[in-house]
């Protein structure tokens, strides 16, 4: 070949008759050697990776194209050079020197990745793959570097690493964040159930309110209608016994008995009557000095067919009879009522051979205290040890009721100056004392009102 | 003071139960009384001629004209008949009117019988007196109604 076929292949390109068989024409005359070497010159050239030779002193022999460009230095330059000196950091050139010297022992090396740095400074991440060249003797002449830049490779492995962690990060968050709002929502549910049951609670009560209401309403005419009769059974009684005795005869004693008799009873009725309805109707307390005999006295006809009928044996102790308190006398029996109606509802499940009620009064410095005593199934369950949690509103153990009972008989007799608890008995039973401040006998009645007289 | 023949004291009966007014009517009759009923107030308005010596006996829940309100047109109209008030509904403040108005009494049903003779008895009492005194409206002179 002639010159410029030479420089041809210093620069990697091989001019050669393309139709031609390579093997054989191309190289076959004196120029053949020279031909092979271009060839492998080419070859060196065109390779797309570094082809690095290195002595056994480490010095920089020659390497290829791929490799000036990439570092920016033209192989003149640095020919002769320390390797480890020009191309590598400061902090990697012991290190290397080493692994190098183990190169020369014949096990080839492979994979192993490290940092070189170009003429301007920029660092590129090489893998290598080494091999030692021996002369005929088999002595080290040389190593034989062939590396890839994997620099991108690298960083693009880094970013996708990054990538993945982050997802990775978010994902979690999200995750966190769906379980929170997971529990917020769960929490939402069931308060709005609540609420729900609060409501639905609360518009029962109303409704049973209302009934009351209503029903106060209908008893107050109730009663109102029923005086009529009432008054008119007492009248005639009282025109038949004129009559009978207009005769000049005096009349039987038998037949005066019987309809006095039916006089009373229309009477006691129509008592019933003005008690209920005194009761219901009830708006604004008057306090007037009364004795707590008297209240007692007009609650009981209330609640007597139910004593009889629960089989109840009932027996009221006055210690003092004439001694008087200062009170509204119908929230007095309304406090009374409760009390006795929740010792009649506690003696349900007792035997019936022993159901006593019993109300005692008696005097305790300067208030008057009244006990109703029964023998039922005690202080409730969920009030045991906090007895004084009888008395809160809408507190009950019973299925019916609005558990306001003793709330309300609390209110009433704290309102008047007294005190309300609860004790079981060391027998059976449970007893309720209030107790009420005494006044002093000689006082007025608070409000003068003309008292409408029932005769 | 001048003699006068005495007549039958007279009550006037004025509720709107049929069953008390019959039996109120009954009883008072027997006692020698000349009774005259009605259901309402407006009723007895136009029939009432003044006489003596009389007494009202009235329940305050009437149809139309209620009893408290017959009370005050009666003393709008310069009357002085005594009136015993008989109520079956419990009114705390009617009460206070009424008395304060210058009724009698005051009675709920029912009501002893006893008591309500008494009252009747004091009312037509008290009727009596006023005439005396010449207080009563439809009284035309001294020298009238021998």
């Amino acid at each position: 070949m002639d010159g410029t076929t030479a420089k041809s292949v210093s620069k990697g390109i091989l001019r050669c008759d393309p139709n031609e068989p390579r093997a054989s024409k191309c190289f076959s005359d004196a120029t053949a050697v020279s031909s092979d070497r271009d060839f492998a010159e080419s070859v060196i050239e065109t390779a797309q990776a570094i082809v690095l030779v290195l002595d056994p002193a480490g010095r920089i022999v020659r390497f290829n194209g791929y490799m000036e460009h990439l570092s920016g230095y033209r192989l003149d330059e640095v020919r002769g050079k320390d390797w480890f000196d020009v191309f590598l950091p400061v902090r990697d050139r012991e290190p290397l020197r080493d692994l190098f010297s183990q190169a020369f022992d014949d096990v080839p090396t492979r994979g192993n990745v490290n940092t070189i740095v170009t003429k301007d400074g920029r660092e590129r991440l090489v893998e290598w793959y080494d091999k030692p060249l021996k002369d005929a003797e088999g002595k080290n002449i040389a190593l034989v570097a062939v590396g890839h830049d994997i620099t991108e490779r690298v960083q693009a492995e880094d970013a996708l690493r990054r990538a993945r962690d982050q997802l990775e990060i978010r994902v979690d968050e999200r995750t966190r964040e769906f379980v929170a709002l997971n529990a917020r929502l769960r929490e939402e549910i069931a308060e709005r159930h609540r609420s729900e049951r609060r409501e639905r609670r609360l518009r029962d009560e109303l409704a049973h309110v209302d009934r009351l209401t209503m029903m106060g309403e209908m008893a107050s005419g109730l009663a109102h209608e029923l005086n009529q009769p009432l008054a008119a059974i007492v009248l005639q009684s009282e025109v038949i016994l004129r009559l009978a005795g207009d005769q000049g005869q005096s009349i039987p004693p038998e037949l005066r008995k019987s309809l006095e008799f039916i006089t009373a009873q229309a009477h006691r009725a129509g008592d019933l009557i003005r008690s209920m309805r005194e009761f219901v109707r009830h708006a604004e307390p008057q306090r007037v000095a009364l004795t707590v005999m008297e209240v007692i006295e007009d609650t009981l006809p209330l609640v007597q067919q139910e004593l009889r009928e629960s089989g109840i044996v009932l027996d009221v102790k006055i210690s003092d009879p004439l001694v008087q308190v200062r009170a509204d006398k119908i929230q007095l029996q309304q406090v009374l009522l409760n009390l006795i109606r929740n010792a009649v509802e506690a003696m349900e499940t007792s035997d019936s051979g022993g159901r006593r009620l019993d109300i005692a009064t008696r005097i305790h410095g300067a208030m008057q205290e009244v006990a109703v005593r029964d023998t039922g199934c005690g202080i409730p369950e969920g009030a045991a040890g906090r007895a004084d949690r009888l008395f809160d509103a809408f507190f009950s153990t019973k299925s019916k009721g609005l558990g306001l009972g003793l709330a309300i008989s609390r209110s009433i007799v704290e309102a008047h100056g007294g005190r309300i608890w609860a004790a079981p008995n060391t027998d059976q039973g449970t007893t309720f004392t209030f107790t009420l401040p005494i006044t002093n006998h000689d006082c007025k009645n608070e409000i003068e009102s003309p008292r409408i007289r029932r005769g | 003071m001048i003699a006068r023949m005495k007549s039958n004291p007279r009550a006037y009966v004025v509720d709107d139960d049929p069953a008390v007014v019959e039996a109120l009517a009954s009883l008072i009759g027997i006692m020698g009384y000349d009774v005259n009923s009605f259901t309402s107030a407006e009723e007895f308005l136009q029939a009432y001629r003044p006489g003596s010596p009389e007494c009202l006996i009235l329940d305050v829940r009437l149809p139309g004209m209620s009893g408290l309100e017959l009370q005050r047109e009666l003393r709008r109209r310069g009357s002085r008949l005594p009136i015993v008030f008989i109520t079956g509904h419990a009114d705390q403040s009617a009460a206070v009117e009424a008395m304060e108005q210058g009724a009698v009494e005051f009675l709920e049903k029912p009501f002893q019988t006893r008591v309500l003779l008494e009252c009747v008895e004091k009312a037509v009492a008290l009727d009596e007196e006023n005439r005396v005194d010449g207080s009563n409206w439809t009284d035309p002179g001294p020298s009238a109604g021998l």
